[in-house]
C-alpha cells in the first residue's frame, strides 16, 4: 500500500504503514522490553511473596492499593521500594536530577534497567532507519540485524545527544524555576499554577523539538550513503529549524497515538487480583497489546519522518532536463 | 436622653452578639480594652491597652507576666526562631514592644520590665515579659493596667502576619500570661506549642485602611464601623468569655453570611471572608461549618457563641488552619477537588477547636493533646460522617489531581506519622508537657495523630457511646474552666468505664508503639495417646498409633510493643469454621491449642480495633502460604515496568510522546 504526500495526515498513515511492515522487528522490540521488565521487577515481586504470602492480613491488597495497609506494609519493610525519605521527594516532585543517580533499591534498578532500555531501543532504532530507507525486504529480520550493526551506533550517538538535550531542558524548565513558580508570595492560587503549568509546557515543548530532531536525524541517517551521526544530526536540526510547527505537530500525533490505547487501558481495564488464570491470560495479551501500540506509534513516527524527509528532498530536487525529440 | 438610648441600644447589640450562652459560665479573669493603628507601611499595629485582672487565684501575685508572642520573631536567637526556616528577608522578622506600662494612678512600672527566663532557657528569648508591681495583687482583687505598645506583624508565618493585602493579626498584643494557684503561668513562645490564657471580655477598636470597611473578620463581632479622617475606618469589636483576640482584613475578601438554626440549637451567625480565588469552596466552606455545628452541638454541647466567623487566607499566607475564640481560618486552593475532602475536613477540625480550644481551653503549651489530640478524632468522625472518606489528591505542577480509586479513611489514613514515630522514634510519650517534646514531629505525631488513633481505638474497643457520653461530659462540665489531662480522665473512667480510662492511659504514658504479632499457626493431625497410660493396676502399655482424622492446632500472639491492648484471636479452619479467642493481651505471649478441624489461618484483632497496632501485617498467619496478593501485584509491577521503560525510551532517545 503506498500513501503520497506531505500533509500531517498522509504522513500519519504513512508512518503506520511503514511500522506495520516491520512487525517482525516490533515483536523483538516488545520481546526485550517484557524481558527487561520481568528482570527488573523480578526481586521486588520475589520480596513481596515472601512478605505477604504467609500473610491473610495483606489480602486487602489483592484488589489494588490500600492507603492504609500500604503504609503498614512501607514500616514494616521500610527499604521495599528503596529509601523512604527519596521515596517521598519523587512523590512530591521535589527530588533533584542530581540526587537520581544516588537512588537505591528496586528505583536505582528500574533506572538503570530504563537506560539500558533507552540504549538497546536507540540501537533497534538504527534498524528500523535502515529499513525504511530501503525499498525492499522491509520486515527482513536478516535485514533489520544488518542495519542494526550498521546504523546501531550511530543512531545511539544522536540519542545520547537528545537525552543531553531533554535533561538540560528539564533542568532549564521544570527545576531551575521550581522555586520561584511555588513561591508563596504569588498572590493568587491561579499564578501559581499557571507558572507551574507553564513550566511544563515549555518543557514538552522542548522535549518535543529535541525528540523531532532526533527523529528526522535519524530519518537522514538512513537516507545517507554513510552512517555519519554528526552530518545527520546537523541534517535533522536543519529539517526541523525549517518546518518547526509541522514537526511538533507530527510528534504530538504520534504522542496521541502512542497514548490512546494505555489511557483506555487505565480506564476500562479490570484488575486481576491473583486467582482467576483465564483472566490473567487475556490481561497479559491486552497488556502486551497496548505497549506493542506504543511501540508501534514511537517506531512508526521514525517511518513518518523518513517519509517526510525524502518527499522533501524529492520535491527540492530540480526537474530533469527535457529531452528534445 | 439621646446618650440614654444609645447606652441601652448598644447593650442590646452586645446583648445579641455575647455573652456565650446555654454553658455556666465563670466570672471574667482577664478583660483587655485596646485601641490599635495599622500601618500598612510599615506593617505595625500602634496602640493601647488597658487590661483589666481580677486575682481568682488562692495567692498573691506581687507581679504580672506577660507574653509578647511576636518577639519570637524579633531577631533568629528567639527560642521561636528554632523552629522556623532561615529568614529571607526583613519582612520575616516582627516585634511586640511595651512602650509604656503603667497603674492608672500614673505609676510607671516601664523600668521595671525584665524578660522572662525560666531555668536553662534561651536567655535571648524575649517573649515573655515580667512587671513587678509596687504591691502584691491579693485574691480577689482587682488590678488594671494601662500598656503602650507597638507590634510589628512579619511577612506571614505561623498563624500571623500578612501576605500582600491580607493580614491576619494573631497573638498581636501584649497579654497575661495564665494566673493559677502556682502563680503565672506562661512559657516563652515556641514553634510548637500554642497558647494558654484566662476568659475574659475584649473591647478592641482599630484604624484601618477605609478600602476594608466591611471586610474586617474578629473574635466575637463588630459591632460599630464609621469612616474616620484620612482614608480609615474605625472598627469596634467586641466580645465576651473568650480567652484571645485575633482579627483579619483584606480588601478582596469576598463576606458571605448565613445564619445556621440547627434543629434543637441556637441560632448562629456563620460569617465567611473568602478570597475571590476559592469561590469553589466556599459551599464546602458553610456546608461544614452549618452540619458541624449541628453535629458537635449534638456530640458535645451547643456552640455556646451566638457568632462563628471564618477566615479563607490566601494560599503561603501563614494563617492557615488556625483557631482562635469564635473565629478560624480554614485552607483550601483554587482547583481543590472536593473528592480530597477540603477543605470540609479542615473546617471540621478548626470548628472543633470552638468546643475544646475556645470553650474548654486547656492548657496547649503542656497539654496539647487535650485539644489537638480530641479535636483531630471528633472532626475526623464528623468529616466521614458529611464529607464521606476522601480520596488522597497529589499535586503535580500546581495542578492537584483526587486519586478517587484510592480512600483515606479517617483517622486512620491521616494518622500514620504516629505509628512511624512510634515505630521508628518513640522521642515522647503523649503524656510529657508538649513544649518539652524533642522537635515539632514528637509533637505533632503525639498530640494530633496518636490521640486521634488512641480514641478511636478506644471508641471501637469499650464502644463509641460511652467515649462519646464521656466527652460530651467532660465539655460541659470543664466548660470555661481549663481542664488537665486528670479532668479528662476522671470524666472518662467515671463515664465510659475504667477499661476506657485504662486505655487512654497506656496510649498516653508510653512512647513506644503497640504491635500485635501471630508467629505460630501450625496444625497437624492429632495423634493418639501412646506409651503408659492410666493408673496403678489399670496401666497399660498403647503404642504409638496412626494420626487420627482431627487436627491439633497451636496458635502463638506475641505482644511484640511496649503497648498492650485487649485484642480477639480469630482462627479459621477449614470448612469455614471459625473459633474467636479474647485475650487481655498483657503477657509477652499466649498460646491457643485447639483439636478439630485443620487450621488455615490465624489472625489477631480481625475487626482493627487497636489502631495503634503498628504493624498490620503481621497480624495474621497462615498455615499453608497462598501466593494470589504477591502474584497480582507482581503482575501490576511488569506492566508498570514496562510503560516507565517505554517511557524512558521515549524521553530519552527515541520520538513520540507520552507526556
Amino acid at each position: 500500500m503506498k500513501v503520497k504526500g506531505n500533509a500531517l495526515p498522509f504522513l500519519w498513515v504513512r508512518g503506520l504503514v511503514a511500522a506495520a511492515a516491520t512487525w517482525k522487528a516490533l515483536l523483538l522490540a516488545l520481546a526485550l522490553n517484557a524481558a527487561l521488565a520481568l528482570v527488573v521487577t523480578a526481586p521486588l515481586a520475589s520480596r513481596l511473596h515472601d512478605l505477604l504470602d504467609d500473610r491473610p492480613t495483606a489480602d486487602g491488597l489483592a484488589k489494588g492499593w490500600d492507603v492504609v495497609l500500604g503504609a503498614h506494609l512501607l514500616r514494616s519493610e521500610p527499604g521495599l521500594l528503596g529509601d523512604r525519605a527519596r521515596l517521598g521527594e519523587i512523590e512530591q516532585g521535589t527530588l533533584p536530577l542530581a540526587e537520581w543517580p544516588r537512588l537505591s533499591g528496586p528505583l536505582a534498578g528500574l533506572l538503570a534497567a530504563g537506560f539500558l532500555h533507552a540504549a538497546l531501543s536507540a540501537l533497534l532504532a538504527g534498524g528500523f532507519a535502515g529499513r525504511f530507507a530501503a525499498e525492499r525486504e522491509r520486515g527482513s529480520l536478516a535485514a533489520f540485524f544488518s542495519d542494526v550493526v550498521r546504523l546501531g551506533l550511530p543512531s545511539l550517538f544522536i540519542g545520547l545527544v537528545g537525552l543531553a538535550a531533554i535533561l538540560g531542558a528539564f533542568l532549564l524548565f521544570v527545576e531551575l524555576p521550581r522555586e520561584a513558580t511555588l513561591s508563596p508570595d504569588l498572590r493568587w492560587d491561579w499564578e501559581r499554577t499557571g507558572l507551574s503549568l507553564l513550566r511544563l509546557f515549555a518543557f514538552l515543548g522542548a522535549a518535543g523539538a529535541i525528540r523531532a530532531v532526533v527523529a528526522q536525524s535519524r530519518a537522514a541517517l538512513g537516507l545517507a550513503k554513510t552512517a555519519n551521526p554528526v552530518l545527520a544530526l546537523a541534517s535533522g536540526v536543519g529539517f526541523v529549524l525549517g518546518r518547526p510547527v509541522k514537526a511538533l505537530f507530527l510528534e504530538a500525533a504520534f504522542g496521541v497515538t502512542a497514548l490512546f490505547p494505555l489511557a483506555l487501558w487505565l480506564v476500562f481495564a479490570p484488575s486481576w487480583s491473583g486467582g482467576d488464570w483465564r483472566l490473567l491470560a487475556l490481561l497479559v495479551s491486552g497488556q502486551q497489546a497496548v505497549v506493542l501500540l506504543r511501540l508501534f506509534a514511537r517506531t512508526a513516527h521514525l517511518g513518518a519522518a523518513m517519509a517526510w524527509m525524502r518527499g522533501a528532498r524529492e520535491a527540492s530536487r530540480p526537474a530533469p532536463a527535457k529531452i528534445e525529440a | 436622653m439621646h446618650r440614654l438610648k444609645a447606652l441601652l441600644g448598644f447593650s442590646a447589640l452586645l446583648g445579641t452578639a455575647f455573652p456565650a450562652r446555654a454553658i455556666p459560665r465563670v466570672p471574667p479573669v482577664a478583660s483587655y480594652r485596646i485601641e490599635a493603628a495599622w500601618d500598612g507601611e510599615q506593617k505595625t499595629l500602634v496602640g493601647r491597652e488597658t487590661v483589666t485582672f481580677v486575682n481568682r487565684t488562692s495567692r498573691e501575685l506581687p507581679d504580672v507576666v506577660l507574653h509578647l508572642y511576636l518577639n519570637g520573631f524579633r531577631n533568629t536567637r528567639s527560642t521561636l526562631w528554632r523552629g522556623l526556616p532561615p529568614p529571607s528577608g526583613s519582612a520575616a522578622f516582627g516585634f511586640c514592644e511595651l512602650k509604656r506600662v503603667a497603674l492608672p494612678d500614673g505609676t510607671d512600672l516601664t523600668r521595671r520590665i525584665s524578660f522572662e527566663t525560666p531555668a536553662g532557657d534561651n536567655p535571648d528569648d524575649r517573649t515573655l515579659a515580667r512587671v513587678p508591681l509596687p504591691r502584691p495583687v491579693r485574691p480577689g482583687e482587682t488590678l488594671v493596667l494601662e500598656v503602650d505598645f507597638e507590634s510589628r506583624l512579619p511577612r506571614g508565618v505561623l498563624r500571623t502576619g500578612w501576605k500582600d493585602d491580607f493580614v491576619f493579626a494573631g497573638q498581636w498584643f501584649p497579654k497575661l500570661a495564665k494566673a493559677t494557684d502556682a502563680g503565672w503561668r506562661g512559657r516563652p513562645f515556641h514553634s510548637s506549642t500554642e497558647f494558654f490564657a484566662d476568659f475574659g471580655s475584649y473591647d478592641v477598636t482599630l484604624l484601618l485602611p477605609a478600602e476594608v470597611k466591611g471586610k474586617v473578620a474578629v473574635t466575637g463581632r463588630v459591632v460599630e464601623e464609621a469612616d474616620d479622617a484620612a482614608e480609615r475606618v474605625r472598627v469596634r469589636a467586641h466580645a465576651e468569655d473568650v480567652h484571645d483576640f485575633a482579627f483579619s482584613f483584606s480588601p478582596r475578601f469576598e463576606v458571605r453570611k448565613e445564619t445556621v438554626a440547627p434543629k434543637g440549637l441556637p441560632r448562629v451567625d456563620v460569617l465567611l471572608f473568602l478570597q475571590p480565588d476559592h469561590r469553589r469552596s466556599r459551599e464546602r466552606y458553610l456546608r461544614a461549618a452549618r452540619e458541624g455545628l449541628a453535629l458537635f452541638g449534638t456530640w458535645l454541647t451547643p456552640y455556646p457563641y451566638p457568632v462563628l466567623t471564618i477566615v479563607d487566607p490566601p494560599t503561603g499566607s501563614g494563617a492557615e488552619a488556625m483557631e482562635y475564640p469564635t473565629l478560624f481560618t480554614g485552607a483550601t486552593a483554587w482547583l481543590s477537588p472536593a473528592a480530597g475532602g477540603e477543605p470540609g475536613a479542615v473546617t471540621l477540625h478548626e470548628l472543633a477547636h470552638q468546643w475544646f480550644q475556645g470553650m474548654l481551653a486547656s492548657d496547649e503549651t503542656s497539654e496539647a493533646h487535650l485539644d489537638e489530640g480530641l479535636v483531630s478524632w471528633i472532626s475526623a468522625r464528623a468529616t466521614t460522617r458529611i464529607f464521606g472518606t476522601p480520596s488522597p489528591v497529589v499535586e503535580a505542577f500546581g495542578v492537584p489531581i483526587p486519586m478517587r480509586s484510592l480512600k483515606r479513611p479517617l483517622p486512620e489514613g491521616e494518622s500514620q506519622d504516629a505509628l512511624d514515630q512510634a515505630a521508628f522514634s518513640r522521642s515522647d510519650p503523649v503524656l510529657r508537657e508538649t513544649w518539652r517534646s524533642l522537635d515539632d514531629a514528637a509533637v505533632r505525631t503525639n498530640a494530633y495523630s496518636r490521640t486521634a488513633l488512641l480514641l478511636e481505638s478506644v471508641a471501637r474497643t469499650s464502644g463509641e457511646q460511652p467515649l462519646f457520653a464521656a466527652i460530651r461530659e467532660y465539655a460541659r462540665r470543664f466548660a470555661f474552666r481549663h481542664p488537665t489531662t486528670g479532668d479528662f480522665l476522671g470524666v472518662l473512667g467515671e463515664v465510659a468505664g475504667p477499661e476506657a480510662r485504662d486505655l487512654v492511659e497506656r496510649g498516653w504514658t508510653s512512647a513506644g508503639a503497640a504491635d500485635y504479632a501471630v508467629t505460630r499457626a501450625s496444625t497437624r493431625r492429632a495423634a493418639p495417646g501412646a506409651g503408659y497410660l492410666g493408673e496403678g493396676p489399670r496401666r497399660a502399655y498403647r503404642a504409638p498409633a496412626a494420626p487420627a482424622r482431627s487436627f491439633e492446632s497451636t496458635v502463638v500472639v506475641q505482644r511484640l510493643g511496649e503497648i498492650a491492648w485487649p485484642v480477639e484471636v480469630e482462627m479459621r479452619f477449614e470448612g469455614g469454621q471459625t473459633v474467636t479467642r479474647r485475650w487481655d493481651g498483657r503477657a509477652e505471649w499466649m498460646r491457643w491449642r485447639i483439636t478439630g478441624p485443620r487450621l488455615v489461618s490465624a489472625v489477631v484483632d480481625p475487626r482493627r480495633t487497636c489502631l495503634l497496632d503498628v504493624n498490620r501485617l503481621n497480624d495474621g498467619l497462615r498455615t499453608e502460604p497462598d501466593p494470589t496478593v504477591a502474584r497480582a501485584w507482581g503482575h501490576r509491577l511488569r506492566f508498570l515496568a514496562q510503560n516507565l521503560l517505554e517511557l524512558f525510551a521515549l524521553v530519552a532517545v527515541l520520538p513520540g510522546a507520552s507526556w
